[in-house]
């Protein structure tokens, strides 16, 4: 069985990268739905890849610490 | 648990005992006065009779129709639903409900709970910490500090759910706060958090961000049984929630979620945040500062975690109708994580650095008082505030009251003239023939007591509720045809508005077909009052 251990900062931290391209690709694909094909980055889509993308940079600097407990 | 005196002045040289004492009855006295100017606000509410912030009467007639056996979640399209429907849950409302059934259809049945609850949620906060550091004066002070906040003040004491809400999310983190990483199921503090995270759900939406804060905690200390506890949660939440659903037709739905997606303003925002962080400036640094050692240097608490989602959350103040009031959790969980942050260094100097725990000793009560110093509001004119505004060396920005944060529309205190002037537009209403088509509930509900005891021909019912009308007409939920041909057939005997939030076509119809009878100045709102024409 799955043992239910508490999350090591950087396997917290990896989690936050999957879910900061999660919503990059999301956003991604919102937009190519929307318009048929990929039209570009408004306002919006913008401030949410700057989002995704801090997202992701704060996983990585909880990856860095490692083993220890979140 | 250190006692009251030894916390004060542990590791303090003893001939620097009198200037601890000296900061911490200085800021002591700073709180408890906020608290009273508090007490005395909401006493000064509770004698006010309508509304005084814009929905309050509508609060009322939830609770009236929860206290009928109704749900307030209709359609609110037909004049047989008298245009109204309610876009909060029920929980507050049924609170109150005893209230009304014993004392009937009155504001300071729900003023007075909210006001109550205000106090739990500060007496949550210092209970909080007081477990997590065994600090008794810290706690006292945090608790103080959140009444102290220009926010819980405007709007403990209203008829109006977020303070409830505020209060359930307190108590759920700190009952949670206190199950540890095993056998969470084995505590009763563990079943009781959840028992109140679903309450503060079912109490206003925006609860969900301390749901979220709550599970993310939980999944971080053991994952798959945090999955467990989401679905579970999700499943009671989700039950209850179709429940109402089915039993309303889908206007619960209609109602609760797809009325409260508003335009999104993204300078207002960026306006309340600044004007938060302006305001409790001392305690936020210190939260962020804890929440960052906290991610990056020791494991992370639920209290930091619920701070990050409360704060977060706040962006959701640029919704329009949004206001300060989304902002008083992340105030709550800013309290407590900058308690402990001060603790935890006063601690750690005095282990480590006994030669600098004086400075962080004495720091602590001087925080408080600056903090509370940022956050200063009181009436400037009467025997007792006039002299003390002066002694503050203060003045009036609003009327006759101050308030750090500026002008503000909730914080003076109803006048005696406010009073006159509100029975003089209940006086109109009760000698109008036919229904009454107000923007405020409140003077509704006088006419019903009024005639009630001889005082008044008939009570008006409620008719619309004005927010709610407005933003269902933007998301083209709401077809205000029936009400329009009502008001083109000059049915309502009287029209009484407000801040007119109504959808445009409602209110160029009143415009065609109602002329100006008279303006009446009511907490120094001008209420419009029209009549139809010949």
């Amino acid at each position: 069985m799955w043992p239910d251990t508490p999350l090591t900062k950087k396997q917290l931290g990896w989690l936050l990268c999957l879910a900061g391209v999660g919503l990059a690709v999301a956003v991604l694909a919102v937009d190519w739905m929307q318009a048929g094909n990929f039209a570009g980055f408004g306002p919006m889509q913008q401030r949410a890849i700057g989002g995704a993308g801090a997202i992701v940079v704060f996983g990585l600097t909880l990856v860095a610490r490692g083993e220890q407990l979140a | 648990m250190m006692a009251w005196h030894t916390e004060i002045t542990t590791a303090i040289p003893k001939r620097w005992h009198w200037v601890l004492w000296l900061a911490y009855g200085l800021a002591l006295l700073a709180l408890l006065g906020q608290l009273a100017i508090y007490i005395d606000y909401a006493a000064a509410l509770l004698r006010f009779p309508f509304d005084y912030d814009q929905g309050e009467g509508f609060e009322l007639y939830d609770t009236v129709l929860h206290a009928q056996g109704q749900w307030p979640y209709r359609d609110s399209q037909t004049p047989e639903n008298f245009f109204y429907t309610s876009i909060y849950p029920p929980f507050f409302h049924l609170m109150i409900v005893p209230l009304v059934w014993v004392f009937g259809p009155h504001l300071w049945t729900g003023r007075l709970v909210g006001f109550a609850m205000s106090l739990v949620a500060a007496a949550a906060v210092g209970w909080g910490i007081y477990r997590a550091t065994g600090r008794r004066w810290v706690a006292v002070f945090a608790g103080l500090t959140f009444i102290a906040s220009n926010y819980t003040f405007h709007i403990g004491p209203l008829f109006r759910q977020h303070m409830t809400m505020v209060a359930f999310e307190a108590l759920a983190i700190v009952a949670l706060a206190q199950v540890g990483d095993q056998a969470w199921t084995k505590r009763r503090a563990f079943w009781l958090g959840l028992g109140l995270l679903l309450i503060a759900g079912y109490t206003k939406q925006l609860a969900l961000a301390t749901v979220l804060a709550a599970l993310t905690y939980l999944f971080i200390r053991g994952p798959r049984r945090a999955i467990l506890v989401g679905l579970g949660l999700s499943a009671v939440a989700g039950g209850i929630f179709l429940a109402i659903d089915w039993a309303t037709a889908g206007w619960w739905y209609t109602s609760i979620i797809e009325a409260n997606i508003n335009e999104f303003d993204v300078p207002q925002m960026w306006r309340f945040y600044q004007q938060w962080t302006t305001l409790h400036f001392f305690v936020a640094a210190l939260a962020v500062v804890r929440l960052v050692y906290e991610t990056y240097f020791t494991r992370l608490s639920l209290y930091a975690l619920w701070f990050a989602f409360a704060v977060a959350n706040g962006a959701l103040s640029g919704k329009f109708g949004a206001g300060e009031s989304y902002f008083v959790t992340a105030t709550a969980a800013t309290c407590i994580v900058a308690a402990i942050a001060l603790v935890q260094a006063h601690a750690w100097l005095t282990q480590h650095r006994p030669r600098w725990a004086w400075a962080v000793g004495l720091a602590i009560p001087l925080l408080f008082l600056a903090q509370t110093r940022l956050n200063l509001h009181l009436p400037t004119t009467g025997p007792i505030y006039g002299p003390l505004a002066q002694a503050l060396g203060v003045s009036a920005n609003g009327p006759d009251y101050y308030d750090s944060q500026g002008y503000t529309q909730l914080g003076p205190h109803p006048t005696e003239a406010d009073m006159q002037a509100g029975w003089q537009i209940v006086a109109l209403a009760c000698q109008t023939a036919g229904p009454v088509f107000s923007e405020e509930a409140a003077f509704m509900f006088q006419t019903q007591n009024l005639a009630k005891q001889g005082q008044c021909a008939e009570g008006k019912a409620v008719y619309t509720n004005p927010f709610p009308q407005l933003v269902m007409y933007r998301a083209q939920l709401f077809d205000p045809t029936q009400e329009i041909a009502m008001l083109q057939a000059k049915q309502f005997g009287l029209v009484i508005f407000r801040a007119q939030f109504y959808p445009q076509v409602v209110l160029d119809n009143i415009g065609a077909n109602y002329q100006p009878l008279t303006e009446i100045k009511m907490n120094h709102f001008t209420y419009r009052l029209l009549v139809p024409k010949p």
